[in-house]
């Protein structure tokens, strides 16, 4: 049970693949991939990234690396969302980190297909372009283990009316899972779409999923991305998405945390050409021992963009809420508008929350805030609702679901709302 | 009609402006060598006559010290010290202690009174007693007789290892243990002066105590200690002040403040920090490297910061406080200005471990220049911080495109009663305030006077009067103008 296991485990893989290697791209991007991880481990609470968040307890030597060709079970959490997304709904599995899919197709001019080694498409100029392998411990452990690169490119001028869900799943029957899907997402000049990813396990044992997902959003096109962990299972999640944003493009991250033992979400978004614009909404509702930390970092490095985040949590039990946002402004990103708030809810008084919102500025002529909170539910409010005849239990429950409710107003697809609204509600429920 | 000066003329005429501080007196002085060992430890203590045990503890910090590493975390950047090029012990070369102010060298009154310092209590503004530094030791400490009518102690910290050691003993080291960070180890073992405050019980102190810091010998390092003691139910307010000589190397300062506040007692601690902040090209300049920190030891006691730091080339000071009686009360009011290729991390930390602990923090940046201002804090509810408030406030104000403003906050809530709020926003002197200002007849340089004093308002209304007209001076030279 250790890290170093881990790692030597890691390692041996390596040398494994370094004498199967080949001239290809692929095995190349793995061995820097592999180089990488060596070099920064898995962080400890030491490190200024993870002083909140204790990961080394979740890697050892156990862990089962690489897909397993038994069957897979799909998870049932899974195909619920995939049904609230209506029938007409693009369905990837990815499973122990592969798509199961072999064919390259093509859906109303979005090609989908999986990028494995040997491949050569014009899309392996932007793998491991965004999310960058030297400078994030689980970015390169991700290009070190993963097998292959789910690919989802929208052509120019595509507007994508079905919603793509990703449904990322291992199968724990047999024995642990480290595993590690991989996303690439390109969105030509004015095209959009909606890209629901969602994680979960199936089976006993313990999974390790350290995904990693990457955006190019190109001029003018508008993606929504809606991330959800609901991991009823024994998944741990680390997971990484970053995005760039070109000109008049925007990129909107929609992040759920509703069930998980642990949940690390970093998120990066990159405004690069003026006018590009962000969006990043995020809700967490725990209970348990549950632990969900989101990291998230808007770049502003080009004049006269816009960044708007709204991240909310709710805490019961023994749970453990972790935000950590920072807003960068570039000199010369001149007229930059960048907001920023998270409001945390303790149920508890065994309930823990962390924030650290930052803002870096070397701009002048930029509108920033940021606002953080947490506390608990306004006793004026509770008194109102008591005074018309809704009992205190009552109105606690309706303010504390009103609370939630607020980040997932802002979600897209009617279906996916009222899923997630369902599912707070039930799960606030259970905490009373 | 007058033509209003261009913002780029203004600009350059502060840019030019002088360090009105910068000179350095001629007065005859004891100096050690360069350079820090045991020895130099030994030396210290035996000059100031230590007893045997304040040896033994500085001895002691000094070896914890050897074990510590230089911290990198803080947001600044500045070559690495030599701890071995700094001069530990410089000292105006005096007579067997002058009992009278006829006795003190006249240079060195001289220069206290440069500074605006007189130290003649009929030349001073009555209500203010000062405690005045020069690198090493304290050369003078006025009111000492009044203050001792109402049981007040306000003495040089050496004078009270001699005079109060049982009080020394006991506090020394309580709120900042030796070894609380690496530049706390250091001063803990080669502390030279600073001031030492004990005010008894009930006892509400009739004048405002004041302590001035002033850096003239070359190559040295000034560690001052400064422990407040506040005893049940009394008051005292604390000023502290500091200037240096303008020079090209760069001059290290780490202090170390410990406050003290018993049930129903409260400390107002105010401090402005205008060391020799370096040349327009960030050459030369303090090092400020300070641990502040304050405990509220008692029931209903309360501690207040209040700083307005306008100098130092580098500065990495957290003024904090430890919130452990119930009912407990901390503040902390801060304007810091950078301008140049000065640096700033700077902030507080607030522990909330009572009952019904309040906070409030107020945090104004002001950057100009190609200087780094940071904001960095923490405020901590722990579990049986029934009922804490915490609110803060953290401001930064951007002149020119090529400086930066940055906020740290940390905030960790372990307590589902408690409420901790943070606010901060970013900005700059907006194009339309001018120019209403210049419309009405205000030239550009006072508009930016008028908007900066405006904007630092809620903290310079937390000074003591006289500091209140000094800081607002300040401000108006350290800034006035230099808009981009």
């Amino acid at each position: 049970m250790s890290v170093s296991a881990f790692t030597e485990r890691i390692r041996s893989l390596a040398q494994h693949h370094d004498t199967a290697a080949s001239e290809d791209a692929y095995a190349a991007l793995r061995r820097h991939g592999f180089s990488a991880f060596e070099r920064l481990s898995i962080p400890t609470p030491r490190h200024e990234e993870w002083k909140y968040t204790n990961v080394t307890s979740i890697f050892d030597g156990t862990l089962v690396i690489g897909a397993t060709d038994a069957a897979q079970r799909p998870a049932t959490s899974g195909a619920e969302i995939t049904r609230a997304l209506g029938a007409d709904v693009i369905v990837l599995h990815v499973q122990n980190g592969r798509l199961q899919q072999d064919e390259h197709s093509v859906i109303e001019g979005v090609d989908l297909y999986d990028l494995r080694a040997g491949a050569t498409t014009d899309d392996l100029q932007f793998l491991a372009s965004i999310a960058k392998v030297d400078d994030h411990p689980f970015v390169a452990l991700n290009t070190a283990v993963h097998d292959s690169t789910v690919v989802i490119h929208l052509h120019r001028n595509v507007h994508l009316e079905r919603p793509i869900h990703v449904v990322c799943s291992a199968d724990t029957t047999t024995s642990t899972q480290l595993h590690a899907p991989r996303v690439l997402v390109v969105a030509e000049s004015g095209s959009s779409a909606l890209i629901v990813e969602s994680h979960h396990t199936v089976g006993e044992h313990a999974a390790v999923c350290v995904p990693v997902t990457e955006v190019v959003v190109q001029a003018g096109a508008h993606l929504q991305h809606v991330k959800i962990v609901a991991d009823e299972g024994q998944g741990k999640h680390v997971g990484y998405t970053a995005a760039t944003v070109a000109r008049d493009a925007t990129y909107a991250s929609h992040v759920a945390c509703l069930a998980g033992a642990f949940t690390r979400n970093d998120l990066v978004v990159q405004l690069i050409e003026p006018s590009a614009s962000a969006i990043l909404n995020g809700v967490s509702v725990l209970h348990g021992s549950e632990m969900a930390d989101n990291h998230t970092v808007v770049d502003h490095r080009a004049p006269h963009c816009r960044s708007e985040e709204l991240y909310k949590g709710v805490y019961d039990d023994r749970s453990v809420g972790v935000f950590n946002g920072k807003i960068f402004v570039q000199p010369h990103a001149q007229k930059t508008e960048a907001y920023q708030s998270s409001h945390a809810l303790l149920l508890s008084d065994r309930a823990r929350m962390n924030a650290k919102p930052q803002l870096e500025i070397w701009a002048d002529d930029v509108k920033c805030s940021h606002g953080a909170t947490t506390g608990q539910l306004n006793e004026e409010a509770v008194f109102y609702m008591q005074a018309r005849g809704i009992d205190r239990a009552a109105a606690k429950a309706l303010m504390t679901y009103a609370f939630a409710a607020e980040v997932v107003e802002r979600f897209p697809h009617e279906g996916l709302r009222s899923l997630l609204e369902q599912h707070i509600a039930q799960k606030l429920e259970v905490s009373r | 009609m007058s033509e209003v000066p261009d913002s780029q003329h203004v600009l350059d005429d502060v840019v030019q402006r002088e360090y009105q501080y910068g000179f350095s007196s001629d007065i005859e002085q004891e100096l050690l060598e360069k350079g820090l060992s045991e020895d130099t430890v030994r030396f210290i203590s035996a000059k100031k006559q230590e007893p045997e045990w304040m040896l033994e503890w500085r001895l002691e910090a000094f070896r914890t010290w050897q074990r510590m590493k230089e911290p990198t975390w803080p947001n600044v950047t500045y070559p690495v010290i030599d701890f071995q090029d700094i001069i530990y012990w410089a000292a105006p070369k005096k007579k067997e202690g002058p009992a009278s102010l006829d006795e003190v060298d006249p240079e060195l009154l001289a220069t206290f009174e440069k500074l605006g310092i007189p130290l003649d209590e009929q030349k001073m503004l009555t209500g203010v007693a000062v405690d005045a530094v020069l690198d090493s030791v304290s050369v003078k400490t006025t009111f000492q007789e009044a203050l001792k009518k109402v049981g007040v102690i306000f003495c040089p910290m050496s004078e009270a290892i001699q005079e109060h050691p049982d009080l020394v003993r006991r506090y020394l080291g309580s709120v900042v243990p030796v070894g609380d960070n690496f530049y706390a180890a250091l001063n803990s073992a080669v502390f030279s002066d600073g001031s030492f405050v004990y005010i008894p019980k009930g006892v509400r102190c009739p004048m405002e105590l004041s302590t001035y810091f002033r850096i003239n010998a070359r190559n040295t390092g000034q560690f001052e200690r400064t422990l407040i003691i506040a005893d049940e139910g009394s008051y005292v307010s604390y000023l502290e002040g500091c200037t240096a000589p303008q020079r090209d190397e760069n001059q290290l300062h780490a202090a170390v403040v410990e406050l003290v506040a018993h049930q129903d007692a409260e400390i107002k601690y105010s401090t402005v920090q205008n060391w020799y902040p370096g040349d327009a090209e960030g050459k030369g300049g303090i090092y400020n490297f300070v641990t502040k920190r304050g405990i509220c030891e008692g029931a209903r006691s309360k501690i207040s910061w209040t700083q307005v730091e306008t100098g130092s080339a580098v500065t990495w000071k957290y003024p904090s406080c430890v919130l452990k009686g119930d009912h407990s009360i901390g503040e902390f009011y801060s304007v810091a200005v950078t301008n140049h290729y000065q640096q700033a991390d700077t902030g507080t930390k607030m522990i909330h471990i009572g009952k019904n602990t309040r906070s409030r923090i107020v945090s104004k940046g002001i950057s100009a220049g190609r200087s780094q201002n940071s904001y960095r804090g923490l405020v901590r509810m722990n579990a049986t911080a029934t009922n804490g408030w915490n609110y803060s406030q953290c401001d930064s104000l951007l002149i020119g495109d090529q400086c930066g403003a940055h906020t740290f906050p940390y905030l960790e809530t372990a307590n589902s009663t408690a409420t901790v709020e943070h606010e901060a926003t970013t900005s700059k002197i907006g194009e339309d305030m001018l120019f209403y200002c210049n419309q009405r007849g205000i030239d550009t340089e006072a508009a930016v006077a008028l908007i900066v004093n405006g904007y630092a308002r809620d903290v310079i209304n937390q000074l003591p009067m006289e500091f209140a007209v000094e800081a607002q001076k300040l401000l108006a030279i350290s800034l006035e103008g230099s808009v981009g």
